[in-house]
């Protein structure tokens, strides 16, 4: 059986903004041997973003997600992405078309214009499905040398990897567990918490940034309530909403709350990396607003050597 | 005992709402039972308090078209589709939410970090766009050159499907507005001048 290749589809907010969380993918993916079937190919554009961008125009946003679609399709590859954004926008596109042929013939009309046609065949993956169901939890079990066995971690699944369930059909909407089992592989405990299915609300920090700020605060308050040690996120808008957000509403919110919080927040990959014994340094962690270093040293403190 | 008075007449436009239940996508529609599941989970209407999913599909069924695509509270939404996930009946809230978003930017009303967006895909072919500083710290990091994005044939689908023109004719109307304000201002203080010149 070949094994499946993958066009990587960085995004935008990942490599022109925060091109140390693409650092730790690929790292953990050389750690693997599986870089062999990532390929970075030319000619992808913006997904486009699936919360502002399909509100200005349905078809635009559409088309340009198809248009990605059909750069993979050129390699006869299938697609994974960095963002969970991408993956709604592309995998929404993919999955509409295959089940639309009339909206399939819309869109290929305006890409016939740039001389592209798309025949429905990419696939889309998020790097969690390739890190589940490409790599497996035992592979990733194998490959950890620190079993961060004594670290709480408040896993934020966010939205655009769960809903609307009925075309993402990444797992269950309201009891989702792959990405507990994948943070639990690197031994870490994946903790429960109230509102651990809420957005993040980066989705309104344009708009209002006091909503963004208070939709933050909920969660963190809620984390924090369960004393867990971090929060790993799957999407670089959760991450900047977390991280740079949670500096930003701690001094907004400095008078209504007790705690600024202290929570640092890592992109899966990263926690990852951490357990497979990668050296931290690797990571850039003092792009980070909220400091990594107090996790790293409890990680150096409790960490239990994998037999 | 006071009697509720209705003073406004409500003129339903059917035409509206067989627009949006003619779509496949939003054909659960007419199945809200107006139960408030989906505002009870939207964190957008918990902290803004101004946007109210429920209501809008309320004011869908009552065929407020005007009144709706005028409201600058719609773009509150998230598209974090607990709504849609929620609903009991199978009513496709981020989806009728959308086509509204489109019906209401095609009047003009479109939040000014949107128009950005556009903008900077017009010309970087990236809502983020690249930046030199970053690009030097891929190079510390080790991490391949981001290949540019195909700017002209983003171009052409946006001229194609029409939005290039729409946000032009936006930032027109904006250009427009200031202008006309910047006039008026002027205008308020050459009387005032005039009017102390009078006086003295």
């Amino acid at each position: 059986m070949t094994e499946k290749e993958y066009a990587l589809f960085l995004g935008c907010m990942v490599p022109n903004r925060l091109p140390h969380l693409e650092y730790s993918f690929r790292r953990v993916v050389s750690h693997l041997e599986s870089e062999n079937v990532i390929h970075d190919i030319e000619g992808f554009g913006c997904c486009p973003e699936p919360i502002g961008f399909p509100g200005m125009d349905n078809m635009t946003w559409l088309t340009l997600a198809t248009r990605n679609l059909t750069v993979a399709e050129e390699q006869k590859m299938d697609i994974m992405t960095l963002c969970t954004g991408c993956f709604e926008s592309l995998k929404t596109a993919s999955v509409k078309l295959k089940h639309e042929p009339k909206l399939m013939e819309k869109v290929n009309k305006h890409l016939s214009k740039v001389g592209r046609e798309y025949k429905g065949t990419v696939e889309v993956k998020h790097i969690s499905q390739f890190f589940y169901e490409d790599i497996g939890l035992e592979k990733l079990k194998k490959n950890v040398v620190k079993r961060l066995d004594n670290i709480k971690v408040a896993a934020h699944y966010g939205c655009h990897l769960l809903r609307p369930s009925e075309i993402l059909a990444f797992d269950d909407p309201h009891s989702p567990t792959k990405f507990d089992e994948l943070i639990e592989a690197t031994g870490a405990a994946s903790v429960m918490y109230l509102r651990r299915d809420y957005c993040c609300g980066a989705g309104t920090k344009s708009l209002d940034g006091n909503v963004a700020a208070e939709m933050v605060m909920e969660k963190l308050r809620q984390i924090a309530r369960v004393g867990a040690d971090c929060m790993s996120v799957l999407c670089p808008f959760c991450f900047l909403q977390f991280d740079l957000g949670q500096e930003m509403a701690s001094k907004a919110f400095k008078d209504s709350y007790d705690v600024p919080y202290q929570i640092p927040v890592l992109y899966y990959p990263q926690l990852l990396g951490l357990s497979f014994g990668i050296d931290p340094k690797e990571f850039d962690f003092k792009r980070h607003r909220i400091n990594v270093k107090p996790l790293l040293e409890k990680i150096d403190a409790v960490a239990v050597p994998a037999i | 005992m006071k009697m509720a008075t209705r003073s406004k007449h409500i003129k339903i436009n059917h035409e509206f709402i067989q627009e949006l239940t003619k779509l496949p996508e939003c054909e659960h529609l007419k199945n809200c039972y107006q139960c408030g599941t989906c505002a009870a989970f939207c964190p957008s209407f918990k902290y803004s308090k101004v946007y109210n999913p429920r209501r809008i599909v309320q004011e869908v069924l009552v065929g407020l078209k005007d009144e709706i695509i005028k409201d600058t509270n719609l773009w509150f939404c998230g598209l974090c589709h607990a709504c849609t996930e929620q609903c009991p009946q199978g009513v496709e809230l981020s989806e009728i939410l959308s086509h509204i978003r489109n019906l209401a930017s095609k009047i003009g009303n479109i939040p000014a970090h949107l128009v950005g967006e556009v903008k900077n895909l017009l010309e970087t072919g990236q809502v983020v766009p690249p930046s030199s500083a970053i690009n030097r710290r891929r190079e510390k990091l080790g991490l391949p050159e981001v290949p540019e994005a195909p700017v002209e044939e983003i171009r052409v689908l946006a001229e194609s499907t029409g939005i290039e023109d729409m946000i032009k004719r936006k930032i027109a109307e904006d250009v427009e507005k200031e202008r006309k304000i910047a006039e008026e201002a002027k205008a308020r203080m050459e009387k005032l001048e005039k009017e102390k010149k009078e006086e003295a």
